[in-house]
């Protein structure tokens, strides 16, 4: 059977089926690859907040085994507002029932996306505070975010019991120049907000002073700054910025009483 | 069937579709395509051997499919197909990578979707699968696939060492106490302006030693 390629029917058809063909495919892929993908992040966000509590070593934390550690760890959610007024808890007053995540509550500190939250007007901003309790020890999680050299930076740091002390810190970015901006994941950043480099969100006079990402060597650190990253200037004042913007709230938050 | 003897699989005809774009016909350094990915993905050398990777796979099975229908494709809509097939097998590749491979995933983020622009495989489909059987097609898109890996290690090499200092992560420089001499790690080697450099270098070089390419 002789079929007229050039004609426009056959090459009509031709394009209707192959777009039926390859879009049900594609939805069919989607769907079925939907719920591991799901996983998949939402157990990085536990591993993200378990290696911010400072309770083991960030390596130690695996992604496959952070939702059951999550469970174990994190013992209660909150969120507050710019003000500091709690708008969600999982226990106490305003507690609402079961203390299971809820994917609906967009109010559930875990359903708080903290990358996108610096581009929210800050009476909308969420600020949420995971209480995490380990052998006796409560480290608070709190999030931050900003924009780098490129693209969203973020990350969560532990407060220690005082609302003041850094116990850990773990962040996190989209698109910072690999080997430079980017090495604000990996431990040689990091490692600078441990529990034993004693940093502090208030300043040796008392009061909120936050933690300065300084350029390295151009002055001796403090407990009040880290050393920034060569070839990083950037992503180093956007860190900088988060850090001093939503930290603030938080100290406030804890230290009102 | 055809009446003439069957091809055997790896002929001297079939075997040059690997060897040619390994140097002859290389497709970065000689046709000089898909740059733009050999440009940022080689900041290190994991990155960009998944890439690699993902690259050979898009273009292999994408060559085959493309022969396997260049019978029925009217050929005043080809390019339409061969974007549609190459679009539908990156984001398969993508999400297949999220769901199963988180991490290579997240290393990888935007590139991969930046492998449908890559002119590499869209150069192969028109070129060579449109007009070529099946197993042929899948053979020009190994050897393609591989002269773009091996150009864009070779690259990610010399970035990674001197920009970083390590080889796959290994801290190389560190080991053997250049940092000690006073050697410092040169930033330049991580933005994308080497490449164009390293690429440079590894044209010239391959041209001196391979008077066939040089044109007069």
């Amino acid at each position: 059977m002789a079929i007229n390629k050039e004609s426009n029917i056959y090459t009509i058809i031709f394009a209707i089926i192959m777009v039926i063909v390859v879009g049900g495919l594609l939805a069919f892929l989607s769907l079925a690859l939907k719920p591991a993908q799901v996983a998949n992040m939402q157990n990085e966000k536990k591993q993200n907040i378990i290696q911010a509590t400072g309770f083991m070593e960030k390596d130690k934390v695996i992604r496959d085994e952070a939702g059951d550690l999550f469970e174990e760890i994190v013992t209660r959610r909150m969120t507050i507002d710019f003000e500091g007024n709690v708008v969600f808890d999982s226990k106490g007053e305003l507690a609402e029932g079961t203390e299971e995540i809820d994917s609906k509550n967009e109010k559930d500190a875990f359903n708080v996306e903290p990358r996108n939250q610096y581009r929210t007007p800050d009476k909308d901003k969420l600020y949420p505070i995971f209480v995490c309790e380990k052998e006796g020890e409560k480290v608070y999680v709190v999030s931050c975010s900003g924009k780098g050299l490129w693209d969203d930076v973020w990350g969560y740091v532990g407060l220690a019991e005082d609302g003041n002390s850094v116990v850990a810190a773990k962040f996190d970015h989209k698109g910072e120049t690999a080997g430079l901006g980017s090495v604000i994941n990996e431990a040689k950043f990091q490692d600078q907000f441990n529990a034993d480099q004693g940093k502090q969100l208030a300043g040796p006079n008392g009061g909120f002073k936050g933690i300065e990402v300084i350029k390295p060597g151009s002055r001796p650190l403090d407990q009040n700054s880290v050393d920034g990253l060569s070839g990083a200037t950037f992503t180093g004042a956007g860190v900088k910025d988060m850090l001093m913007v939503y930290l603030e709230v938080y100290y406030n938050y804890f230290n009102k009483g | 069937m055809s009446d003439k003897a069957k091809e055997p699989l790896f002929s001297a005809k079939n075997k040059k579709l690997i060897t040619d774009p390994l140097n002859d016909t290389n497709p970065v350094t000689i046709q000089v395509l898909g740059i733009c990915s050999a440009l940022a993905v080689t900041v290190q050398m994991k990155g960009a051997f998944v890439m690699s990777v993902a690259v050979i796979a898009v273009l292999i099975i994408g060559n085959v499919l493309v022969s396997m229908m260049r019978n029925i494709i009217p050929p005043r809509i080809r390019i339409i197909v061969q974007l549609v097939v190459v679009a539908a097998l990156v984001i398969i590749v993508d999400q297949v990578l999220k769901a199963y491979v988180y991490d290579a995933s997240k290393t990888l983020s935007v590139f991969v979707g930046l492998i449908i622009t890559n002119c590499i495989i869209m150069g192969r489909l028109e070129a060579f699968a449109l007009g070529n059987k099946p197993w042929p097609s899948a053979l020009d898109g190994l050897g393609n696939g591989l002269g773009y890996g091996i150009i864009l290690m070779i690259v990610a090499f010399f970035k990674e060492l001197f920009g970083s200092g390590t080889v796959f992560g290994f801290p190389a420089f560190e080991k053997i106490g250049l940092y000690g001499i006073g050697y410092e790690n040169n930033g330049m080697m991580l933005l994308p302006p080497s490449s164009l450099v390293l690429v440079a270098i590894i044209i010239w070089v391959q041209k001196s030693r391979n008077p066939k390419l040089i044109e007069s």
